[in-house]
């Protein structure tokens, strides 16, 4: 497989690491009086559909950038791929950001 | 035409395109022969008149050759000799140098006497499903009896049994366009393509570029095929964007524009001898593909329609206009497409006068062909001839003589490449072929026959389109130059598949010895799927995989089940294309290159010293150092352990992960990566660190140092290096983005030794530069310091243990690394110094009583391990949350506790399970696991460290170690795991 | 005594390819053992204009100080002395200098001060030049990007992985490549582009 690489261009996907489903980013809130339960289900209760799929894709033997790449698992087509940092920070803030 | 009929054998009538001043001499069991330059050995073998080649596979029928190509289902030959042997070699595509041996296989006693044609005899008791069937009972038979007698009779050649001598190489190529196939499409797509400045890759399978343009006498833009594709390919060598790769077949078409190709290098070489790998596996990378493999000619099942001399009519063409060998002097055509007729033209041009040519279809003869007689709506029912084709028998009764028969049942589109990729082909009734369908491998396209474009001029024009649009597509300047020009010939065909009145077995497919009653019996008894049919009859298997006989097979299973073949469907092709030796697909990732080496700084010095090494990952690592007189690892390990304990000890723990950590949120982040605090840490300090996974489990430990306020240097194991990493970089750049935190590996950056025992600060003190002071005010247990030892070499000295003595480690930039173990190791004289290998290290740290990999196993909690105080319940980090579910909390858990045998003399074993002495043999009764042992130097006896449930309220305790594997249970006492100074004091001191 | 110890001795240098110089036919493999390596990460700060005064101060430094603009990543700068820049992540660059100093991070910190942070690696590579009309034949056969002239020239750099390593590439002149590859296992990397090379010329 090629992966696109968002500032690199097209790489062998030899040199990426998989991971799983992109809403391993969403960590649950440690504070909150559900986080036991929010956080069985953020690690144990993933998609693994047949089909269109969020993944975490590591480029380890590159620019080490983490990446969510949207993928159809049955095709294998790639139709796209984001820095995953840059999904994060899309994310509403939660009191496990960094405060600066 | 100039016939060197007297060199290269009574076949050869003309020179085909072939250098009559070079000949070749080579050998075929035994025998001396000859041919020219540019023969495939089948070429050669048929000029000399020989027509049996080989046995079947399960019939060990006489078989000859059948096709001219990559196709060959029956001429397969074992190449050279010794250790160079290669079995199943098709000699339609082996290209003849001279020296080259080739042996017939699959047979007993000599090829025209083979005793096990007695199965042919027997063929009413092997037919489809035999295996199944008759080798059910008694039961205790078949690993007795026979399974060693189907084995010493199944297969074809017979390997070596010696290594691979050759080398093989690996690549990787990148283009904007790949051609598959340099036949008439491909290399007009290529020329077009490549004058307008495309990056092109164009491979063939053979080693004369043009395909069917050498085997016809057609012409192209008025000049013959063969001389047009010579200049086309001289052409596209003269372009240094084109990359030409002959001897090169695409194997494989894989995900995204990805494709794999074997290139044959040495293989034609008379001397093989040289540096240069026999074969290359290429993977390509291909922006846009063309495939232009052309198609395969396929057979008509009737009786007996296996014989040497029964061929594919468009192979007999290929050896009569390019090799110029008649492969037979009395040759009939028997065909249900106009196509077959060119062969009986072609043989007339040549002066082989055609003895008949016989077609299933009742229509006016599509071609005058003068002195030739004409059979319409005529059928073969069977042939005679027991090693060599004699006649043939006609529907009505009417044998005519004949030495070669030549078939063609139609031309099936080579669409192989266009299903890896899980794409199904589609039934074309006008062609009576399947043709590629439209979920074609991403980037590719199909032009000419492998589209179904059955005809010279569609070839060229679609090739030249082709070419066209993907420059287009590419956004280059367009050429104005024409498609080659040609004569578009007819291709009619009215499908005809077997001879109703076949008398005797009628063959599907050669290599696997499938006839229509095989089929017929496969489908009785419920096989009707055509996947079940394949792997019930192996109809489509082996080398060949099928080539000439898909597409038979599956019609006359359509027939049988009253079905349209559209709706029998077809199986599904796979990579490879055509076989490939293993050690192609290994490379050269054989002995040394199987795997990089990692040395660690003092390598060379272990090298002089005695050092034993051990793989440890990639790393290579001293286990100890042997001195004269020792005679087993022990001595040695125990003599380390023992002067380390006593004076002191220096051992290389480069392998060490090591992370350079920065950034004004740097601390913050350890808070949460690690179960214990570190913004808390002073600067110059070191900290115990304790890494979970979300999930509570412990993932890795190791210490981290604070070299100021905004930087850090983390420690892992040296087995988690990179995955802890990978870890610390998901949570910084996935889950805390806003943080100002940066990593970069110093693993290679530093050399860094352990220098350990009562005598290690004195060590210290004499190559520690002034002015740093270490004395244990200065530089207590925990410190670190960045300074420089030697005379001026910059250092970082870390007051930290493993071994539970005193203790530092001392780090230098690498290129240091073997001058520091030489200089400390000088210096350490005084001190009576000892270097010390990963085996003692394994020692002091289970009588010190430290975790390790075989502790931290990613099943066990701090709590386990006896750390659950490290895990801070003020602040989050990574697994907190989940690590204070209750199961991985109960009182009754598990913990990490020493053992010693009740028996002093007894040996420990890691990876018993701990019993109640009294307790029964089951998994409900078991307690635990010795997760670690070693002998003790220093308690003179083995000492283990393990798992035991409530352990801490067992100190004490009799418990069973039972081993059921290595046999053997013996009774151990609970104790704790700290065994040498479990106060601490020594290295605090 | 000032920086000095009790021993009497000094420690030497040793590298892992020891000078290595070798001709295969017209192609040439060498080690270069003068250059200093080290890393330069840009701090994170939020807001996209205190991000850019950020990155500008560092980039006012390097040009001031090595005349090297700062490149995105896969991207390479390099000055007329042939010190360059490497863009190798998002954030991260590598400087690689012959101006050699006994401590590069202190002597590269003096010069961004606290618009850097910045780490030694000189020590962590080895380099190996590979130079000749087989250069990119022999690199075919272990590299998996494509490093023709046409998708890497002297702008670009390339982080990937060869033989298992991890390795930088970069192509200062169109038949020269500079291969950067962990130190530890230089010597395994060196025989591997040796046989690459072999099995081309």
């Amino acid at each position: 497989m090629l992966i696109n690489h968002p500032l690199l261009g097209l790489r062998d996907a030899s040199e990426f690491v998989y991971l799983g489903d992109a809403s391993l980013i969403d960590r649950p809130d440690a504070a909150a009086d559900n986080a036991a339960e929010a956080f069985h289900d953020y690690l144990h209760l993933r998609d693994n559909p047949a089909g269109v799929h969020r993944e975490l894709w590591y480029h380890e033997q590159g620019d080490r950038s983490w990446l969510i790449v949207t993928r159809n698992t049955l095709t294998h087509e790639i139709t796209d791929v984001e820095l995953a940092r840059d999904a994060a920070l899309r994310r509403p803030r939660t009191a496990g950001d960094a405060g600066q | 035409m100039n016939a060197p009929s007297s060199m290269t054998g009574a076949g050869r009538i003309g020179k085909g395109l072939l250098d009559p001043g070079k000949t070749i001499s080579f050998q075929f069991n035994g025998r001396h022969y000859s041919g020219l330059q540019g023969d495939t050995l089948a070429s050669a073998l048929l000029a000399n008149d020989q027509r049996l080649l080989g046995r079947s596979f399960k019939y060990h029928r006489p078989r000859g050759i059948f096709s001219a190509g990559a196709e060959e289902p029956n001429a397969l030959l074992e190449l050279g000799r010794g250790a160079y042997k290669e079995p199943n070699t098709r000699a339609t595509v082996t290209e003849l140098h001279e020296g080259l041996e080739a042996h017939s296989q699959n047979h007993r006693g000599p090829l025209s006497f083979d005793v096990m044609a007695i199965n042919d005899y027997l063929s009413s008791f092997l037919s489809a499903g035999f295996y199944y069937k008759t080798f059910m009972w008694p039961k205790a038979f078949w690993e007795k009896l026979y399974e060693p007698v189907i084995r010493a009779a199944a297969g074809l050649g017979s390997l070596s049994g010696e290594a691979d001598p050759d080398t093989y190489d690996k690549g990787f190529l990148h283009t904007d366009l790949l051609i598959i196939g340099a036949g008439p499409a491909g290399l007009a797509a290529a020329l077009t393509a490549g004058r307008a400045g495309l990056r092109v890759i164009l491979a063939d399978d053979d080693f004369l570029p043009g395909g069917r343009l050498n085997a016809e006498q057609m012409q192209v833009d008025g000049m013959p095929g063969s001389q047009w594709a010579a200049a086309s390919y001289a052409e596209l060598l003269s372009m240094p964007h084109v990359r030409c790769l002959l001897r090169t077949s695409v194997y494989g078409a894989f995900d995204h524009g990805i494709y794999g190709a074997l290139q044959r290098c040495t293989d034609h070489l008379a001397d093989k001898t040289g540096r240069r790998p026999r074969q290359i596996l290429w993977r390509i990378y291909a922006r846009q593909t063309i495939l232009s493999a052309g198609a395969t000619e396929r057979s008509i099942a009737f009786g007996n329609n296996d014989r040497p001399g029964i061929m594919l009519a468009g192979a007999v063409r290929t050896y009569l206009n390019r090799f110029g060998v008649a492969p037979g002097k009395q040759v009939i055509v028997f065909t249900n497409n106009d196509d077959g007729w060119r062969t009986a033209a072609d043989l007339s041009r040549a002066g082989v006068a055609p003895a008949a040519i016989i077609d299933t279809r009742s229509i006016p003869e599509p071609m005058h062909l003068p002195g030739v007689q004409v059979l319409m709506g005529a059928r073969i029912t069977t042939t005679r001839g027991r090693l060599a084709l004699r006649s043939v028998t006609l529907q009505d009764g009417q044998s005519i003589p004949c030495d070669c028969l030549a078939v063609s049942g139609g031309w099936s589109p080579n669409v192989h490449l266009t299903c890896h990729q899980r794409g199904r082909p589609v039934w074309r009734e006008d062609i009576a072929a399947f043709v590629p369908g439209t979920d074609l491998p991403s980037g590719m396209r199909v032009i000419g026959a492998a589209g179904g474009s059955l005809g010279l001029s569609a070839s060229l024009t679609e090739g030249h389109q082709a070419a066209v649009e993907l420059i287009k597509h590419a956004g280059r300047h367009q050429t104005t130059s024409p498609a080659p020009v040609a004569e578009q010939e007819s291709a009619r065909i009215t499908a005809f598949w077997q001879v109703p009145e076949s008398r005797g077995r009628a063959w599907v497919d050669l290599q696997n010895d499938v006839t229509t009653k095989d089929i017929a019996l496969s489908f009785r008894e419920g096989f009707r799927s055509v996947e079940h049919l394949k792997r019930y009859t192996t109809l489509g298997m082996a080398t060949d995989q099928g080539k000439t006989s898909n597409v038979l097979g599956l019609a006359v299973l359509a027939q049988l089940g009253g079905k349209r073949i559209e709706d029998t469907g077809t199986t599904i092709f796979r990579p490879p294309y055509t076989p490939i030796a293993i050690g192609a697909l290994a490379g050269r990732s054989r002995g040394k290159h199987f795997r990089p080496v990692r040395q660690t700084p003092s390598h060379r010095w272990a090298m002089e010293n005695g050092g034993d090494m051990v793989e440890s990952g990639l790393w290579l690592r001293a286990q100890w150092y042997s001195q004269a007189g020792e005679t087993h690892w022990r001595q040695s390990v125990d003599r380390e352990v023992q002067q380390t304990r006593r004076t002191v000890g220096i051992c290389d723990v480069t392998t060490l992960g090591k992370i350079d950590i920065q950034g004004r949120d740097a601390a913050e982040f350890l808070d949460r990566v690690y179960a214990n605090t570190f913004s808390t840490l002073a600067i110059g300090k070191v900290r115990y660190g304790l890494m979970l996974r979300e999930d509570g489990f412990v993932m890795d430990d190791g210490t981290t140092a604070r070299l100021g306020e905004t930087h850090f240097l983390m420690t892992t194991t040296t087995a988690n290096a990179v995955s802890v990493f990978r870890h610390l970089e998901f949570c910084r750049q996935c889950l805390w983005p806003d943080m100002d935190v940066h990593l970069i590996s110093a693993t290679e950056q530093w050399a860094q030794y352990a220098i350990a025992g009562p005598q290690s600060r004195a060590l210290l003190e004499g190559v520690v530069d002034a002015p740093f002071d270490i004395s244990n005010d200065a530089f207590p247990f925990m410190a670190c310091a960045e300074l420089t030892v030697f005379n001026g070499t910059p250092a970082r000295l870390f007051r930290i243990s493993f071994s539970g003595e005193m203790a530092y480690e001392l780090a230098v930039p690498t290129r240091y690394g073997h001058a520091l173990m030489e200089a400390l190791m000088e210096h350490g004289k005084a001190f009576d110094a000892v270097a010390y290998g990963l085996e003692a290290l394994g020692v002091m740290r289970v009588e010190k009583g430290h975790a390790a990999g075989n502790e931290l196993n990613g099943q066990t909690t701090a709590g386990n391990l006896g750390l659950g105080r490290m895990v801070s319940t003020k602040k989050d980090c990574i697994g907190a949350v989940l690590s204070r579910r209750s199961a991985m909390n109960a009182s009754d858990a598990i913990q990490l506790m020493g053992f010693v045998p009740e028996d002093k003399s007894q040996t420990l074993r890691a990876g018993a399970h701990f019993l109640l002495p009294d307790a029964p043999e089951t998994t409900e009764s078991d307690l635990g696991w010795m997760s670690s042992v070693a002998y003790s130097p220093t308690l003179g006896s083995h000492i283990g460290l393990g798992f035991i449930r409530n352990g801490s309220n067992r100190l004490g305790e009799r418990i069973r170690a039972y081993d059921p594997v290595r046999g053997g249970s013996i009774f151990v006492q609970v104790v704790s795991p700290h065994f040498v100074d479990p106060d601490g004091e020594r290295l605090r001191g | 005594m000032e920086n000095a110890c009790v021993a009497d001795m000094t420690l030497s240098a040793n590298y892992p390819l020891d000078g290595l110089d070798e001709l295969i036919e017209d192609t040439r493999l060498s080690a270069v053992e003068n250059l200093d390596i080290v890393s330069i990460a840009l701090p994170r700060i939020l807001g996209a204009e205190e991000a850019r005064q950020t990155r500008d101060a560092l980039e006012d430094n390097l040009k001031s100080s090595f005349g090297l603009q700062l490149t995105d990543v896969g991207m390479r700068s390099s000055n007329p002395d042939k010190d360059s820049l490497l863009g190798l992540q998002p954030g991260l660059w590598f400087l690689v200098t012959g101006k050699q100093s006994s401590e590069p991070a202190r002597a590269l910190k003096t010069v961004v001060r606290d618009t850097a942070y910045v780490t030694d690696q000189s020590d962590s590579w080895a380099i190996l030049d590979i130079a000749g009309p087989h250069a990119q034949a022999a690199l075919e056969r272990i590299c998996s990007v494509d490093i023709d002239q046409s998708a890497v020239d002297a702008t670009r750099v390339v982080r990937t992985s060869m033989e298992h390593l991890s390795v930088i590439l970069e192509r200062p002149e169109t038949e020269r490549f500079r291969l950067y590859s962990p130190v530890s296992s230089a010597r395994s990397f060196q025989h591997m582009v040796s046989v690459s090379l072999q099995n081309v010329v």
